[in-house]
């Protein structure tokens, strides 16, 4: 099959997931014990019809069919509803949290990759040595500790030292800060939840990155290089860290659908407004828009993930064809 | 003033309502050290709130009844009057007289104007009160309550507005003005073709806003921090603060170590978790307020339920409340900051309880001899059997109290007891049941915060609200009628004789609900900001804010 | 002999015998298997015998709130007052439980989706294969707070979920297997006798393919702990019961940090990752000591983890293992 048709399979495949999540999200949700106007339950102080104004203004009291064909109607036009808390909407709740994870979970990633990818490569090259032995223990070591658990004890360690929740100095501003400062005010902020998914994530890399260095070490055109008298790190330098280069980047885009549980973690933790508190809120209050909004968001970005790295694979692996 | 929470967790703290930050003068260095954006620390006042308390959805009143967003309005739309521990006392209203026996109330309002420079009149007010009166039943909901028994407002002239009531009403009554809001017509009329409209306007959308009180919102971020800053056109005395700044934090370990880096002035309503926390930290003082809320274990007393006849008899129900121990309940959920449940009403309607009406001991002993003598004897398993049905009974809860639920379960086992905690996402749903008879239920847990004036509380357990907030499905027609009678009685001791009628049936002959415990309310100040007065609601509040030296 | 991988072994006439002793055999003498498989037999041990060992029972207030390690009590208590030492002990229970059972059924419905799809073939492989797919793509963590949220707390609950959204990894490898193991002789020769096919998956195919599914078990469990932490630390776990990942999460509600009560917060994330760690170690021993030939390529740990970073495979072996052209 040719390239554009797998393409096109792939994409066919990626609309399919959207909508079936989509319709998931929608069953789920009205299936589910309580609405909009549940939070309102105990509530000492409320007029009796207030609960049923809420739920007419949230169109909650239209027969389901009609809700379900008005959702998808929405959803077409990127409208994910209102969020039951705070009667925004959903999709800019969603992509300003978004617009915050994004930096922490990016500098975490990178923070993972780089060390990952070092501990690899010298394990690699030290094959068998002590370092080997230490560096893949340390691996193994962070490769299992849950990540919620080291984000609590980064902030035990922390606590006075760099702050340990939210995404800047709430009153930096009034101080009229030049941008420099804004900056190493968010970096501090960025801090420790980046730390904390670096950690947990190198491991698992510096293991994967041995391992290919290792293949690619044992490679003929390897045995050649060393025939020919180059050094180890030479040829670890020119030939196996760039073969291996592009699949790595690959193998981050397909794990990003990976890294939600680990962000909505770190996010809880540290009270970093990203899309996870986002999640975990929803979840606390019942808030059934924003979670519906968000599972597809999340959805959506983990299939355009996909995508991309379907799109590398090509250039990485000629032998791809029909 | 009923700042009501809508949501069914506890502590939510209305240490609001008889209490309320108050920036008043202290001494001391700077707004608590930390990190004062300013030189002084003087100029910026930090208010902390836990979200689920204070997230502040909405500066428009309709929209939102937590108390972040009241906190918040109290800086920036007008009361007519504010509290000062209890006491009802002039705000934008100068003085005010009643007439005809107390079913009017005239008001004489200061001259005053709005931020933006238009004038701030009683028509202002009396166009306000109009729309809460006409949509009270819908999408003014949240806030109807402060207008509870008005029949009409009306501007008599700009500085002068009268209330009318559909009848006559204590003085004690204009407390609940303090949840009356005056909002500017000029801006709000625009968006008052009905009222959902009026509901969803959200007038944060457009800062600075237009504000009647002391600051105004010149930033805001529901979830984070909103600053206000001093309104130069407020008609009052001048705040010593120039900035104020309300921060949610998504969770109590947040706050804590805001607290402990001193990053907060005061952190509001922050609960015994919190205070627990930070006791002893250098710098930081916690109040404990007397408690404003009560925490129930209802029982069932619709007789819709046939599986557990036994549940009907009010010596069953002294017995399980008599094995309950409140001291646990007490040093393990509230570290300490409460007192036994005494009555339904709280510590702060002290005096409208009887002095012989005191909490229950906790004498398991005294609770199995009880069911001994009723033949209830104990089973292989360690549950008792009235009649041939086991004492086995579902409690109806919601996730956060689970270690509440442990202890009364293991309470409940010394007496031969079974209790099984049952999470319900929807309460009404599991309390009601499939048919809205309370056919399914024997035991919920239930917690209410209020203010000083008790006929609130005593409206849940009446008939009218069986299927809306009378989660022990009790319908007693003397009670009804002793409540309605206390509403207007006009003499304090006959009053307080019929209180404590209701409070002896509800409580001692039926037993509908078991008085746990009562929450105190807890707030954490910085050093610098003692002088803080946590007993005031309103504008008050927040003009007497000094700090430094 | 080692083919290589991208390509299908089909000649090969007799069928191995015992390849799950023979994998274990293999396995038990990499040194750091065997290590993983002390600490794990000590952790299911423990866990066991927990309600002889443990001081106290998991509800039991033996003190104050927090009171800090001391003689009695070598770990100090927790929030309500109860030994942590004893809330470790009656927690290994519940978390290995959640993590065999979680295990269990993933390599149940993997299992048994990924031996139909890669046996029978044609439009049932398809079929199968989209809904693994389908299952692989949608994030799990948000799946999981909704169900969770929807249709409330509890154990079994909990394990489902678990169950559930993991099944998708195993299966894809069990399915390359069972393609590989059908060209076999004896697999051929099977069916033109007419044996049924669910007979000659059972007693044919199976065999060959428990290694595989012993391993992707393994790292199933250790799967099954780390998300059952997450799902508790969420609040969304089963309230009655005492879990290493209830423990952390009380650690933060209870705000032990503020408290300086690091004794409620290091040991069970030690706990955790002790168990992790020793499964990580018996499963690539195990991974590394399967039968090169019956191999789905790739790195098996990090392929099932799903709370981890999961490289689906490895570019180099792409070509090899992809079916028709979807992932």
């Amino acid at each position: 099959m040719g390239r554009t048709e797998f393409l096109l399979r792939r994409l066919g495949f990626g609309l399919m997931t959207v909508f079936i999540a989509a319709t998931i999200n929608f069953v789920i949700f009205r299936a589910a014990p309580g609405d909009a106007a549940t939070q309102y339950q105990q509530c000492l102080t409320c007029s009796p019809g207030f609960r049923d104004e809420l739920r007419a203004e949230l169109g909650l009291d239209r027969p389901l069919l009609v809700q379900y064909v008005l959702y998808l109607r929405d959803l077409v036009q990127l409208d994910f509803g209102t969020s039951f808390q705070n009667q925004r909407p959903v999709s800019s709740e969603l992509l300003g949290a978004l617009a915050n994870t994004l930096p922490m979970l990016g500098l975490g990633l990178l923070i993972g990759l780089v060390l990952g990818v070092a501990v690899g490569v010298l394990s690699a090259w030290r094959r068998g040595r002590a370092t080997d032995v230490v560096l893949m223990s340390v691996s193994l070591f962070f490769y299992s500790l849950p990540v919620q658990w080291l984000g609590l004890v980064l902030l035990f360690a922390f606590s006075g030292s760099l702050p340990v929740s939210g995404i800047e100095d709430p009153y930096l501003r009034l101080t009229d800060p030049s941008t420099m400062e804004v900056v190493a005010d968010r970096l501090r902020h960025l801090a420790l939840p980046s730390a904390t998914i670096g950690l947990v994530w190198f491991g698992s890399w510096a293991l994967l990155v041995r391992s290919s260095m290792l293949e690619a070490l044992g490679e003929d055109y390897v045995l050649t290089a060393r025939a020919k008298g180059l050094r180890t790190w030479t040829i670890i330098r020119r030939y196996a860290l760039r073969n291996s280069l592009l699949p790595i980047v690959t193998l981050v885009l397909l794990t990003l659908g990976y890294t939600v549980a680990g962000t909505l973690l770190v996010e809880t933790v540290f009270s970093y407004p990203g899309i996870g508190l986002e999640l975990y809120r929803a979840v606390q209050n019942r808030d059934y828009a924003v979670l519906q909004g968000g599972f597809l968001l999340l959805t959506i970005a983990i299939v355009v993930a996909n995508l991309l790295a379907d799109l590398l694979y090509f250039r990485l692996d000629p032998r791809i064809e029909s | 003033m009923t700042l009501s929470l809508r949501h069914r967790r506890p502590r939510l703290a209305l240490g609001v309502i008889s209490a309320t930050v108050l920036f008043t003068a202290g001494c001391g260095g700077g707004g608590g050290g930390g990190n004062p954006p300013s030189g002084e620390g003087s100029e910026l006042f930090t208010v902390g709130l836990t979200a689920e308390l204070g997230a502040l959805e909405s500066l428009n009143p309709w929209a939102t009844n937590l108390v972040g967003g009241q906190l918040a309005r109290t800086m920036t739309y007008p009361l007519l009057v504010q509290l000062n521990d209890n006491l009802v006392e002039p705000a934008w209203a100068t003085s005010w007289e009643a007439s005809e026996e107390g079913r009017v109330y005239t008001f004489e309002l200061a001259e005053a104007e709005w931020s933006d420079g238009e004038p701030m009149t009683a028509e202002d007010a009396a166009w306000t009160g109009e729309q809460i009166l006409k949509y009270a039943n819908g999408a003014a909901g949240l806030v109807a309550y402060a207008l509870q028994g008005v029949e009409s407002m009306e501007a008599v002239d700009d500085t002068t507005l009268r209330v009318t009531y559909t009848q006559p009403v204590p003085e004690t009554t204009l407390s609940l003005l303090t949840a009356f809001n005056v909002l500017p017509e000029h801006v709000y009329s625009e968006h008052a073709e009905d009222g959902r409209a009026l509901k969803t306007f959200k007038p944060e959308d457009d800062l600075p806003m237009v504000s009647g009180g002391p600051f105004i919102a010149t930033s805001f971020d529901p979830e984070g921090t909103t600053v206000f800053e001093r309104n130069e056109s407020w008609y009052g005395e001048e705040p010593s603060v120039e900035t104020v700044g309300i921060q949610v934090f998504q969770n109590d370990e947040a706050m804590a170590q805001s607290l402990s880096n001193g990053d907060l002035s005061i952190a509001y309503a922050a609960g015994s978790k919190v205070a627990a926390s930070v006791e002893g930290d250098d710098g930081l003082e916690v109040r404990e307020e007397e408690s404003a809320s009560v925490d129930l274990l209802n029982i069932n007393s619709s007789g819709n339920n046939p599986d557990h006849p036994e549940l009907q008899d009010p010596v069953v129900r002294e017995a399980l409340s008599l094995a309950i121990d409140r001291d646990e309940l007490i040093e393990v959920e509230l570290d300490g900051f409460g007192e036994p449940g005494r009555s339904l009403l709280p510590p702060i309607q002290n005096a409208w309880i009887p002095e012989d009406l005191q909490a229950d001991p906790f004498d398991p002993d005294a609770a199995n001899q009880m069911l001994d003598d009723l033949g209830y004897t104990v089973g292989a398993d360690g549950i008792r059997e009235a009649d041939g049905r086991r004492m086995s009974y579902e409690l109806v809860v919601w996730a956060e109290l689970d270690r509440i639920a442990q202890i009364l379960t293991r309470n409940f086992a010394e007496i031969g007891v079974e209790l099984e905690p049952v999470i319900a996402p929807d309460y009404d749903a599991a309390v009601f049941g499939p048919d809205g008879d309370y056919g399914t239920l024997d035991m919920v847990f239930s917690t209410w915060t209020v203010d000083i004036e008790p006929n609130s509380i005593l409206d849940i357990y009446t008939c009218a609200a069986i299927g809306v907030l009378n989660f022990a499905g009790w319908c007693n027609e003397s009670y009804d009628e002793m409540v309605h009678e206390q509403q207007g009685a006009l003499d304090d001791e006959q009053r307080a004789e019929i209180l404590g009628q209701i409070q002896e049936l509800l409580l001692r002959t039926d037993r509908v609900a078991l008085p746990l415990y009562h929450a105190a309310t807890v707030h954490v100040v910085a050093e610098a900001w003692a002088g803080t007065d946590t007993d005031r609601v309103g504008p008050g509040f927040w003009t007497g804010a000094t700090s430094g030296g | 002999m080692s083919l290589h991988p991208g390509i299908e072994p089909s000649a090969a006439p007799e069928r191995p015998s015992r390849p799950l002793s023979s994998t274990l055999r293999r396995a038990t003498r990499s040194p750091a298997g065997a290590m993983g498989a002390v600490g794990l037999l000590l952790i299911v041990g423990l866990a066991v015998l927990a309600p002889l060992v443990a001081p106290s029972g998991p509800n039991d207030k033996v003190g104050g709130v927090y009171d800090p390690p001391s003689a009695a009590h070598p770990l100090g208590l927790d929030d309500a007052g109860i030994d942590m030492v004893s809330l470790l002990l009656h927690g290994a229970r519940t978390s290995l439980l959640v993590g065999f059972s979680a295990a269990v059924i993933a390599m149940l419905i993997g299992g048994t989706v990924g031996m139909v799809a890669g046996y029978v073939g044609g439009r049932t492989d398809s079929v199968l294969m989209r809904i693994t797919d389908y299952m692989l793509v949608i994030p799990d963590v948000p799946l999981l707070l909704i169900a969770a949220a929807v249709w409330g707390r509890s154990l079994w609950g909990v394990i489902l979920i678990i169950g559930v959204l993991s099944w998708a990894a195993s299966a894809r490898v069990v399915r390359s297997q069972t393609k590989s193991l059908r060209q076999r002789g004896y697999v051929q020769r099977a069916r033109s006798t007419g044996a049924r096919d669910s007979r000659i998956i059972l007693t044919h195919i199976l065999p060959q393919v428990s290694p595989l599914l012993l391993t992707l078990a393994v790292f199933a469990i250790a799967n099954a702990i780390l998300a059952e932490t997450a799902i508790a630390f969420l609040g969304l776990g089963d309230l009655d019961s005492v879990s290493w990942g209830r423990l952390i999460q009380n650690a933060f509600e209870g705000q032990a940090l503020s408290r300086d009560a690091w004794w409620a917060i290091v040991p069970p994330g030690l706990a955790v990752s002790f168990l992790i760690l020793s499964c990580t170690l018996v499963g690539r021993a195990l991974e590394e000591r399967l039968n090169p030939r019956l191999r789905g390529g790739g790195h098996l740990s990090v392929r099932s983890f799903r709370i981890r970073p999961v490289p689906v495979r490895q570019a180099r072996l792409q070509h090899a293992n992809r079916p028709d052209g979807a992932l």
